[in-house]
């Protein structure tokens, strides 16, 4: 792991703690293992995080919505 | 995919037990021959890939299994919505993870990675991570899925992410840190182990060890937080732009992960028989001059060498025998066996973890995906050497059920009978009560005589073994 990395590790580690939520019935154990590959493919993926997230956040406060992010 | 075993009987091409996951791409066992029918789809990757550089490099090295398109001619009849059939090359003997010792988990689990690499590297993907698409041709690993091999589509995550982690990645972990034997955690369930029972097993500083809290915490706790998604989180990350380099970055990564870890063990007092068994000068040369005359006689195809130990005897009988499965209880023993033996490139003698007092069961769906020991190819010979009082007494099978047992697999026999005379026996009693008057070499050889002909008997110099030569009813 990159030591420019952990920073990035540390705060999503942070974020998932404080997001974690109980576990549903018809869950899916693939997703996390998906949206995980964004923390272990680098700089790059870290990047495509952000942005995931920060497109959630535009949803979240009904700024954007999901066809506009198709879009674009 | 899993390769064929070795019922010939069948008279129509039947579906092999295991490979019903991939519909698009089916394994069919056509007597002696190994063939998957392709959807269109399948067929269509199949064109492409197999005029792909890796695929024809990793094919030729052997790392691949040999593997043909079958022309019009060539191609029998296996059901509809197959458009094309691909013929395989059969394996010697199937085996399956929960067999393998750490080093050949291990070495499974790079070679997946190598081959995943490569296949990114030309625009090519595996869509399947698990060591069942991996078979053995004595100790060189072979992938055998090839159905598994498709186009990558740009912004596409590591699909078999997860099924590496839960099955390559833990037990070698927990192997690794906890001295957890791989094939015991592995022949728990088919599916692996589960991030956060890998996590339950790990201590706190565990987590210190290279990829243990990317991989295992933080995965778990990943799928905790999105298991109730309601939205694709494959579609998610293609659309925020994820790339092929970000996930030839995390292979590579796991790649390093899983190159540095090495098996935590004890002493295993197996591992030294070799130096503390208690023969007498002069008996361990008798010993091996009887075995090699009686195998040599024979040319054997399959030879199982029953409690192998190291594999010394494997080793005596192979040049006689077309293959050599050798059949250790102790995982430690079996790695230093493999280890050894595939320094020397070794391709006759295949060593599993088995215990034969609790070999391996038929497992998943209808008990039939995975196959009991002996359906997978019952040996034409078996070796059974200072094995009989570890079974009797140690593993309380009566005497008379394990020559029943040999007599089932219809194999010619050679077969050592130790007196309660020996030191190992008086020190597996120590702290028995004696209940074992089965275990008897008047009991062992009117059994003998029931199944087998006794062709040759050899009392050696110590005066508390006894060697037997037998052939099966019904062998010439």
């Amino acid at each position: 792991m990159d030591r420019k990395m952990k920073p990035f590790l540390v705060a999503t580690a942070v974020a998932l703690v404080l997001a974690a939520r109980p576990a549903y019935a018809y869950l899916d154990p693939t997703a996390g293992s998906v949206m995980l590959q964004l923390l272990l493919g680098g700089v790059a993926a870290i990047a495509v995080a952000l942005k995931i997230f920060w497109h959630s956040i535009l949803r979240a406060l009904h700024l954007r919505t999901e066809a506009e992010d198709d879009e674009r | 995919m899993t390769s064929g075993s070795t019922d010939t009987r069948a008279s129509a091409p039947q579906p092999e037990g295991g490979s019903f996951r991939d519909r698009t791409a089916r394994v069919f066992l056509d007597g002696g021959r190994v063939l998957r029918g392709l959807g269109p789809r399948a067929f269509e990757a199949w064109e492409a890939y197999s005029r792909a550089e890796f695929f024809q490099r990793l094919s030729a090295s052997g790392a691949v299994v040999g593997t043909r398109c079958l022309t019009d001619r060539d191609r029998p009849n296996i059901g509809d919505g197959c458009v094309a059939v691909l013929e395989h090359d059969r394996v010697p003997f199937v085996s399956y993870p929960y067999e393998w010792s750490f080093s050949m988990l291990k070495r499974a689990a790079l070679l997946q990675l190598d081959l995943l690499l490569a296949a990114l590297a030309e625009g090519f993907t595996l869509k399947d991570a698990t060591p069942y698409n991996f078979q053995w041709r004595g100790t060189r690993v072979q992938f055998i899925d090839v159905g598994s091999i498709e186009p990558y589509r740009e912004g596409e995550p590591w699909v078999g992410y997860r099924q590496f982690c839960q099955l390559f990645l833990y037990p070698l972990l927990l192997q690794a840190a906890r001295g957890l034997p791989a094939p015991k955690l592995l022949r728990a369930g088919l599916d692996g182990i589960e991030p956060r029972f890998c996590r339950s097993l790990l201590r706190t500083r565990d987590l210190l060890r290279r990829g243990a809290l990317t991989h295992v915490w933080l995965h778990a706790l990943a799928q905790e937080r999105f298991a109730s998604t309601q939205e694709s989180s494959v579609a998610r990350l293609a659309k925020g732009g994820l790339r092929r380099s970000m996930v030839e970055r995390t292979v590579r990564g796991m790649r390093s992960v899983v190159a540095r870890l090495q098996p935590r063990r004890r002493r295993s007092a197996w591992a030294d028989y070799r130096h503390e068994h208690s023969y007498q000068a002069g008996d361990l040369e008798a010993k091996r001059g009887f075995v090699e005359r009686f195998v040599a006689a024979r040319s054997p195809g399959l030879v199982w060498d029953v409690g192998a130990n190291t594999g010394d005897f494997s080793r005596i009988v192979a040049p006689h025998a077309g293959y050599t499965v050798a059949l250790e209880q102790d995982e430690a023993t079996v790695d230093q066996m493999f280890t050894e033996l595939a320094a020397e490139g070794n391709e006759r003698i295949l060593p599993l973890v088995v215990d034969i007092t609790d070999p391996s069961p038929g497992m998943g769906w209808r008990g039939a995906e995975r196959h009991t020991l002996w359906e997978r190819g019952k040996p034409d010979l078996a070796l059974c050497l200072a094995l009989i009082h570890h079974v009797v007494i140690a593993g309380n099978v009566p005497l008379p059920e394990f020559i029943d047992w040999l007599t089932g697999l219809g194999c010619d026999l050679v077969i050592e009978f130790v007196g309660r005379d020996d030191p190992m026996v008086r020190r597996l009693l120590l702290n028995k009560r004696d209940d074992y008057t089965d275990y008897d070499q008047g009991v062992l050889e009117a059994c003998l005589g029931r199944a087998f002909a006794v062709e040759s008997r050899l009392p050696l110099a110590s005066g508390t073994r006894f060697l037997y030569g037998c052939r099966a009813e019904g062998r010439g």
